[in-house]
């Protein structure tokens, strides 16, 4: 039993140089412990031996942009993760009483099951004909992934567990039809969805927005981008929006924090202040 | 007790621990002096589906406020850090945590060894590591980390343990500076605390 040889800083400063050239995506600023360890997972799924190994193959364009960046991000999949909040969502949109159209972005695509997850909570309270959903991704070889709409069949036992969980009405499995090993999203649904690359470190995102998901894509970045992020977020979203994070993730010491208010104690959706 | 090496250098504790070894912990936190001054960083096994209980028994117990760390929360003197549940809990350089949902290591989420490591690479030489009963190997690599960058390593002595597969895990991937029963442990946090408070 070994562990492995620790990533170096001028190894890991060269590597992020490197992809920023290559590939045009800055990681100076993702979370530096678990950048190590995707890193580390790549080089040795890939068999590179060193992080040298792997700059020196971004450079001749033997790794490819989508493989390093698809490996490098978590891409968790499953539908309606962390039951209770979707829960408490659904509680949330009916009390809102949308009177106009709904403007609505999901941050990270990643496989889809977010997004999707999404589309069958506005079909189940009837917001479907007015929603306007985007979701984004800062990688393309997994946006066409999502874009599919297909996801494993050996994940539809853990995915109709959690929808249970929710308290939805009717049976998961309406929603898809099986292809081969997969299902595939109802087109109804999945054609609703528009997905967009966009870059979090570059891009501004622009566009007044009602609904900002963003669940689970702070985590992977430090206390400096998670600001940026949460300035971008919160320059497109409208009074009175909801944005909403990962379980443990928080605005609080951001420069927005005092601009929201935390619906209820335990998930975090919140909504920003009228000023 | 032993000859311990009692020395204001250190500057974190690092905790471990899987089956049995939340009555452990809930000891150990309940006879924590209330100025105890060093961040304390607890990584236990726990079930995925549970986000509350864990917490809320161990504050019940201790002393001091346990918490359950946001991602990229500052870290605070004196106070302790629970890896939430689903979650790998991470020290970074700067002075804060982070947490992520890579993959389990171990079959953990969150996994000892992550915690332990992370912390080593940050403290070096000034953390303190202790792994408590458990009944997998998870957290012998990360005690190896504490010790190869120059850290105390600390087993709950397997006789006194539950289950003694981890903490005899990493005794043999590493050099273990001091085998304890909990009263031990106990005992030189106290003692600890004398002179770390200075």
């Amino acid at each position: 039993m070994q562990t492995a040889p620790e990533i170096g800083i001028n190894e890991l400063r060269k590597l992020i140089q490197t992809i920023s050239e290559r590939f045009d995506y800055d990681f100076s600023n993702y979370s530096s412990a678990s950048f190590k360890r995707r890193i580390q997972r790549f080089i040795e799924i890939k068999r590179l031996g060193s992080v040298e190994n792997l700059v020196n193959k971004i450079i001749s364009g033997e790794i490819k942009k989508n493989e390093l960046f698809t490996e490098v991000s978590v891409n968790v999949t499953e539908l309606f993760r962390d039951p209770s909040f979707w829960k408490y969502l659904r509680k949330v949109l009916l009390e809102q009483n949308f009177s106009q159209n709904l403007k609505i972005w999901q941050i990270g695509s990643s496989s889809g099951e977010e997004v999707f997850s999404l589309m069958i909570l506005l079909n189940d309270l009837n917001l479907l004909s007015k929603a306007e959903v985007i979701s984004v991704d800062f990688n393309a070889g997994i946006i066409e992934k999502a874009q599919s709409g297909l996801i494993p069949g050996k994940s539809m036992e853990l995915n109709t567990s959690n929808f249970i969980k929710t308290g939805y009405k009717g049976e998961l499995t309406n929603y898809f039809t099986a292809e081969g090993d997969n299902f595939k999203l109802n087109k109804d649904l999945l054609s609703k969805i528009k997905f967009k690359e966009i870059n979090f470190v570059k891009d501004s995102f622009s566009g007044s927005v009602d609904i900002i998901l963003c669940r689970n894509i702070l985590i992977y970045h430090n206390p400096q981008m998670q600001n940026d992020i949460l300035k971008k977020i919160h320059q497109s979203l409208n009074m009175s929006g909801l944005l909403i994070l990962g379980s443990r993730e928080t605005i609080e010491w951001s420069e927005i924090a005092s601009k929201y208010t935390m619906l209820g104690p335990e998930e975090r959706i919140f909504k920003k202040n009228k000023v | 007790m032993k000859e311990v090496d009692l020395n204001r250098k250190y500057k974190a504790i690092v905790i471990g621990g899987s089956a049995g070894s939340f009555q452990v912990l809930c000891k150990i936190l309940n006879k924590l002096p209330e100025d105890f001054s060093l961040p304390i960083f607890i990584c236990c096994h726990r079930l995925k589906h549970i986000r509350n209980g864990l917490i809320e028994a161990l504050s019940i117990k201790s002393i001091k406020e346990v918490k359950e760390p946001d991602h990229n929360e500052p870290i605070k003197r004196g106070k302790i850090y629970l890896a939430p549940a689903n979650y790998h809990m991470n020290i970074e350089l700067g002075n804060y945590i982070s947490l992520s949902t890579e993959e389990m290591v171990n079959n953990s989420r969150p996994a000892i060894d992550i915690t332990f490591e992370t912390c080593a690479y940050v403290y070096k030489d000034k953390l303190i590591g202790i792994l408590l009963t458990g009944a997998n190997k998870d957290g012998a690599l990360g005690m190896k980390k504490v010790k190869d960058y120059g850290g105390m390593t600390i087993i709950q002595d397997p006789e006194e343990s539950v289950i003694d597969t981890m903490p005899k895990a990493a005794m043999s991937v590493t050099k273990i500076d001091h085998v304890m029963k909990v009263e031990e442990i106990i005992k030189f946090l106290i003692e600890l605390n004398k002179v770390t408070q200075l």
